[in-house]
């Protein structure tokens, strides 16, 4: 469903990332980059509800749109997904950024991970990977 | 081209916003043509609630109109059609007849037969006005039973009153009389105007639904509905509701691009076919107020294209945003639309020249930025540019695809198939369309493809642009990264490095700042091959060995950059110093102190990580150290200095957990948990402490103080120890481990620093030496054995070649196994030193026994030790040794009349038993002639050795043979006595050592003797009595001195009493003068004793006395004799004191 699926740190520096195609994976990495720009913009200009933590569409291409997350830590989520793929709906991509956003507070509880590392948890893999698939 | 660009307006343009809602009016034209203006003017003044149906949200509107007189030819046609901007809203009849009998005549045949037309097309918006003039004259007049207007409203509005209105003259009345009647007429016009609207917009907008339900009948057609809704459009637009509108167009948008999703599974509809047709033209149209008729009627005809299709419907959508003043949404929304078109062509599989799809989107792109150009307001020009960026960056890329695809860029020739293409493109943009907006664009397109240099101007004007804009919206990312990048990839082509590697860098950095690490490498790939041309080997090497480093690519492509850059390094001259980043990931870090007292580290521990793909001999690893503090400031915190550390650099922010055990008041416990120790410094807010980059590589003065050299680091994990070299020249103090520098290759150096915190203390210890004593103290005269400690200092070399000891006189000393003693010796060496760094000799000393006349206490010496190495320095060493007397001696003269003996005693301070044997003493006369004293020993332990203890005392005494001192009948002055014993420790019973004491006796002859007493004064014999006087007599005979002077001599007395026994009642003290030739002489002094019992009676002491003699200006003068010249026999005596007599016995 998804074409990859980012995890980038308060810092923006990026600490998990996967994508379905590996070869696309860098284009998109220079995509989801650049997109860090749009939420540090939206950041910004202050959101009026901070509960709302889904920041829709940031970047988009021929091929790619980039969808943005961003948690009360400044830790930021970043769906793509194909441009052509127009049955994804707002709401599934926000459920999407639900889950990861779950996963990411469950291995955040896990007292055996360090903020701040890559993540190589296996379990938010699997839900990174789930959302990649859309077999979730 | 020309009459295409101007074209005639009204002919093949339409206008929205030139239409008004018309009415029609009939009846009384002339009153109505003097009405209309006022009537347009009332109507638009305010602006109306227009509530709707459906709960739809309620709108402010203004109603501007158009009146036009009623036709009823043509109101059949405008009914039936399905055009609702060009048809009447309502139809007004007026009329200002105020007479019955007129109405009754010709009015009322007039109406009926406007009603009648009304009624024929079943037109309910309607209003009859009656105008009435008002007449001051006719006021006073009664009121007529029934007017005219009740009159029409009972024949034609019986059902609906409020179609039919009375209104007085405005223009003709006074406005206080005119205004009320006036007003009511405006509101009711308006409301009924909008109530018209209502009906008309949902009867037609069930029209559209029940036809859009039809659309799976085959000969539906999208287009026609198309059409067909946006009349709708057209009429909200027309009331001036441009969101509304929009909402339309937004449903047909959505309509479209769901038919075309639909197709993907193979529903494709009839209508859709027909723009499935291969692309021919590809020229963007976007117009903003001009509706072009032609392309309706196209799309009625379904001739559009799908891109021009997607371009009315996006230009539509444009001019409604830009009518509502938000002109940012168009630019929002533009992006979108072109990529939705552009995957729209994909999805129906529409066949499209190469090219002709760039040349469409960089029309649009062009066209949607002269749209901006209009938009004058800052903040809205400002909202704009955040969303034109993206669209110029996106034209930027697809020219780079044409001119790829043209063989425009710079670098490539063009063949005759491009320039084939070219022309192509060139024509495809050329079509009938017609309006002025589209052509500069075409015009600059067609430039841009025509040459190559055309082509890199409007390509670099174009990133000029996308990337200032994106550096405005301080979207840094974006301009460096994606134009950036872009931009570089064009100067690869174009061959100059320079721009390309300023771009590249300028992304680097971003990357890096954000640590994107497959970024950082891919763009380091490229840097690389920039620098290796531009010939900068700095940062050549720098970058290869980042690369050759990271763990993004593979191994084939890290060995061939490490490679590169090892020839590099060895065919430049320059040395290279760069930040370690993550060519050496330190793991882990031990100082290790290896000597307990001086707590320096030998060793070194790193644990690391080395990134590089090959074993690398390094030159040298060292780390360099700061100075925490001076020595003597940090003294007490010496103890803090462990001596050993680790540092893990991983566990670094790990929290240093402590056990806290809460205990109750009683003692007993009450709970435990674990809390963090100095969590302050922990919770502190980080968000300010960005990852910076290290700057500061300088080295600093200790940088090769722990080091090892030509180590063999091997990719993976290292371990290896460095030491501690040279610490000789550095102060004593805390020092901290600063910067790590790793030499990769002779002129190839990392750096890094440590994290703070890793101390180690240098004490620098001078060499110090102490001398270890068995027993409490030494004793001097008596061999001793004590061990010389030494303790080399810091500074000191490992190897000494010899020491030399030597002492101050009176102090000898050899080793344990050596029996000579001498002041000076030499330790043969080399000595090597243990690894304590001490060194202990065995030693024995012999401080001789110093003169014991004076009585000394102590004996004190001291000891140099001089360490000699192969190099000049040398250490010197200085200890003081205090050496204890094992005896004291001491020697007196003792008179007996005139008999004189010699004494002697000797005490003993040892803890253990001092031998003595063999006492002598040799005496010797020495004035006038040196003769041998004869002495008779009175000792009976003489030839025995005596033992004595610590405290006990010997005495031995000698008499005198005053025959043998006596030379011609006087005796000597003064005698000279040698006394001499052997002595012997315990320790060596064998071994005795020489004790002398020489002593001097002078004035030894006895010249006086004094015989005392106390007796009852007249009642010699009895007893003295407490408290009654009583008569002290001495008797003094002097020593009839054969050559003595025939004068007289005198001697001053004194009595010296207890004051609590006696009291002197006479003459205390007197001078008592012999006569020439007088020796015996006496006083009497009468006393008193104070107390009864045996009391000593009153001592004499006695003066030799020279009388003042004026003739020699002398004054009187005491003299003492000494010790021997006086003999008092009644020294210690004695007399019995009864108490005193009671008064009742006397």
């Amino acid at each position: 469903m998804a074409l990859c699926v980012a995890v980038v740190s308060k810092e923006n520096a990026p600490k998990y990332v996967a994508s379905l195609n590996p070869a696309d994976e860098l284009q998109i990495q220079y995509e989801i980059h650049s997109s860090i720009d749009f939420v540090e913009e939206k950041l910004k200009t202050g959101k009026k509800d901070m509960r709302e933590l889904y920041l829709g569409q940031l970047y988009s291409t021929e091929d790619h749109k980039v969808y943005g997350y961003v948690t009360n830590t400044k830790v930021k989520f970043f769906v793509v997904i194909d441009s052509s793929n127009l049955l994804l709906r707002d709401n599934e991509i926000r459920f999407m950024f639900r889950k990861l956003h779950t996963a990411y507070t469950e291995l955040m509880c896990n007292p055996f991970y360090i903020p701040g590392d890559y993540i190589t948890s296996e379990n938010f893999d699997k839900v990174a990977r789930g959302i990649l698939t859309g077999n979730s | 081209m020309m009459s295409a660009a101007n074209p005639v307006r009204g002919v093949d343009t339409l206008r929205i916003s030139d239409h008004k809602p018309l009415i029609t009016y009939a009846g009384d034209k002339e009153l109505f043509e003097n009405l209309k203006v006022v009537l347009s003017q009332s109507l638009s003044q305010e602006s109306i609630e227009w509530r709707r149906q459906y709960g739809r949200p309620m709108k402010m509107i203004t109603l501007s109109t158009e009146f036009v007189p009623f036709n009823k030819d043509a109101v059949a046609e405008q009914i039936s059609s399905r055009n609702l901007v060009s048809r009447p809203i309502m139809h007004t009849f007026w009329t200002q007849c105020l007479d019955m009998e007129v109405y009754k005549s010709l009015l009322r045949d007039e109406i009926d037969k406007w009603m009648n037309e009304m009624n024929k097309h079943n037109i309910i918006d309607w209003v009859i006005v009656v105008v009435e003039t008002y007449d001051l004259r006719k006021h006073n007049k009664l009121l007529p039973r029934t007017t005219v207007f009740d009159k029409i409203k009972s024949d034609f509005a019986e059902k609906k009153a409020d179609r039919c209105l009375s209104v007085i003259n405005p223009p003709k009345s006074e406005v206080r009389c005119g205004s009320s009647a006036w007003r009511a007429l405006i509101t009711n016009v308006r409301l009924l105007i909008l109530s018209a609207f209502d009906r008309l917009f949902l009867k037609y907008e069930d029209n559209i639904r029940n036809y859009r339900e039809q659309r799976n009948d085959p000969s539906w057609s999208f287009c026609k509905y198309f059409l067909y809704q946006e009349e709708l459009a057209f009429a909200l637009e027309m009331l001036g509701l441009h969101d509304e509108a929009l909402i339309q167009y937004d449903e047909l948008d959505a309509m479209f691009t769901q038919f075309i999703l639909n197709s993907q599974v193979g529903n494709v509809p009839q209508w859709l076919t027909k723009f499935q047709g291969a692309l021919e033209r590809w020229s963007a149209v976007l117009f903003m107020e001009n509706i072009s008729r032609k392309q309706r009627e196209a799309i009625k005809s379904r001739q559009l294209s799908l891109l021009e299709f997607r371009c009315y419907l996006f230009s539509r959508q444009a001019s409604l945003l830009m009518a509502a003043s938000k002109p940012w949404h168009v630019a929002e929304r533009a992006l979108m639309f072109l990529h939705q078109s552009v995957s729209d062509l994909k999805t129906l599989e529409i066949e499209c020249p190469q090219g002709s799809v760039a040349c469409w989107v960089l029309q649009c792109c062009a066209q949607i930025l002269v749209i901006y150009k209009s938009v004058k307001k800052p903040e809205l020009l400002e909202e704009c540019s955040h969303h034109t960026a993206p669209l110029l960056y996106y034209s930027l890329k697809k020219l780079f695809e044409l001119g790829e695809l043209c063989g425009l860029l710079p670098g490539s020739v063009q063949t005759t198939e491009q320039l084939h293409t070219v022309q192509v493109l060139c024509s495809g943009m050329q079509s009938g369309h017609d309006l002025s907006a589209a052509t500069e664009s075409v015009a600059t397109l067609k430039t841009t493809l025509s040459s190559s240099e055309h082509f890199s101007k409007h390509y670099l004007d174009l990133a000029e642009l996308a990337i200032s804009t994106y550096k405005h919206n301080k979207l840094m990312r974006c301009a460096h990264s994606l134009v950036g990048l872009q931009l570089a990839k064009f100067y690869t082509l174009s061959g100059d490095t320079t721009k390309r590697t300023m771009f590249l860098v300028q992304a680097l950095k971003l990357f890096e700042q954000d640590n994107w690490k497959l970024l950082i490498v891919q763009t380091n790939l490229e840097l690389v091959k920039c620098f290796k041309k531009i010939g900068n080997v700095d940062q050549f090497v720098k970058t290869c060995l980042q690369l050759a480093s990271s763990s993004e690519c593979n191994m084939q492509v890290r060995q061939d950059h490490f490679d590169q850059m090892l020839s590099m390094i060895q065919d430049s001259k320059t040395e290279y110093i760069y930040p370690i980043d993550n060519v050496i990931v330190l793991d882990q870090i031990d100082v290790k102190s290896n000597n307990e007292k001086d707590n320096y580290p030998s060793i070194v521990t790193l644990k690391f990580n080395c990134n590089l793909p090959k074993t690398i001999i390094c030159p040298k690893i060292a780390i360099s150290v700061v100075v925490g503090s001076a020595m003597k400031k940090m003294k007490n915190k010496f103890n803090h200095v462990r001596s050993s550390y680790s540092y893990d650099i991983k566990k670094g922010n790990i929290l240093p957990m402590a056990y806290n055990h809460i205990y109750q008041q009683d003692g007993h416990f009450a709970s435990t948990g674990i809390t963090c120790l100095n969590q302050k410094s922990y919770l502190r807010r980080q968000d300010s402490q960005r990852r910076k980059p290290l700057t500061n590589y300088n080295k600093n003065n200790f940088h090769d103080i722990i080091s090892a050299s030509n180590v063999a680091v091997v990719p993976g994990m290292n371990i290896i120890d460095l030491t501690l070299n040279n610490s000789k020249n550095i102060e004593s103090g805390i020092y901290f481990l600063d910067k790590l520098s790793v030499k990769l290759e002779p002129r190839l150096e990392l750096l890094t620093n440590i994290p703070f915190g890793l101390m180690f203390a240098l004490k620098n210890v001078n060499s110090t030496a102490h001398l270890d004593i068995h027993d409490k103290c030494l004793f001097a005269g008596i061999e001793e054995i004590a061990t010389l400690s030494l303790q080399f200092g810091t500074k000191s070399k490992k190897i000494v070649e010899k020491i030399r000891l030597h002492s101050t006189p009176g102090l000898t000393f050899c080793l344990e196994d050596e029996t000579e003693y001498s002041s000076e010796m030499y330790v043969k060496s080399p000595i090597s030193i243990n690894s304590s760094n001490s060194l202990t000799l065995p030693i024995k000393l012999f401080a001789q026994l110093p003169s014991l006349k004076d009585h000394p206490r102590t004996a004190h010496h001291k000891l140099w030790i001089k360490c000699e190495t192969s190099s000049d320095d040398e250490d010197i060493i200085c200890i003081s040794i205090d050496f204890s007397l094992p005896l004291t001696i001491t020697h007196r003269l003792h008179t007996c009349r005139y008999r004189k003996f010699v004494g002697v005693n000797i005490a003993c301070h040892t803890d253990w038993s001092l031998a003595l044997c063999k006492p002598e003493i040799i005496g010797i006369s020495q004035l006038p002639i040196n003769s041998i004293v004869k002495l008779t020993s009175l000792n009976s332990t003489l030839d025995s050795i005596t033992h004595l203890r610590n405290g006990e005392v010997i005495g031995y005494l000698w008499e005198i043979d005053l025959s043998s001192t006596d030379t011609i009948g006087n005796l000597a002055e003064s005698l000279v006595f040698n006394f001499h014993t052997k002595y012997s420790s315990p320790k060596k019973p064998e071994c005795f050592h020489d004790l002398n004491l020489e002593f001097t006796v002078n004035d030894y002859k006895t010249l006086m003797l004094i015989d005392s007493g106390v007796e009852m004064a007249g009642k010699s014999g009895e007893f003295c009595r407490m408290n009654t006087v009583c008569l002290y007599t001495a008797n003094f005979k002097r020593t009839e001195l054969p050559n003595s002077a025939p004068n007289e001599i005198s001697f001053k007395y004194e009595i010296v009493v207890d004051k609590t026994m006696w009291a002197v009642c006479g003459r205390g003290s007197d001078v008592i003068t012999f006569a020439p030739n007088s020796v015996t002489q006496s006083i009497s002094v009468e006393v008193m004793p104070l107390m009864s019992g045996y009391l000593p009676i009153p001592t004499l002491n006695i003066f030799r006395y020279y009388p003042s003699n004026s003739r020699h200006n002398t004054e009187s003068k005491m003299v003492p004799f000494s010790s021997g010249q006086v003999y008092n026999a009644s020294k210690g005596v004695q007399t019995h004191v009864l108490p005193r007599v009671t008064t009742d016995t006397s």
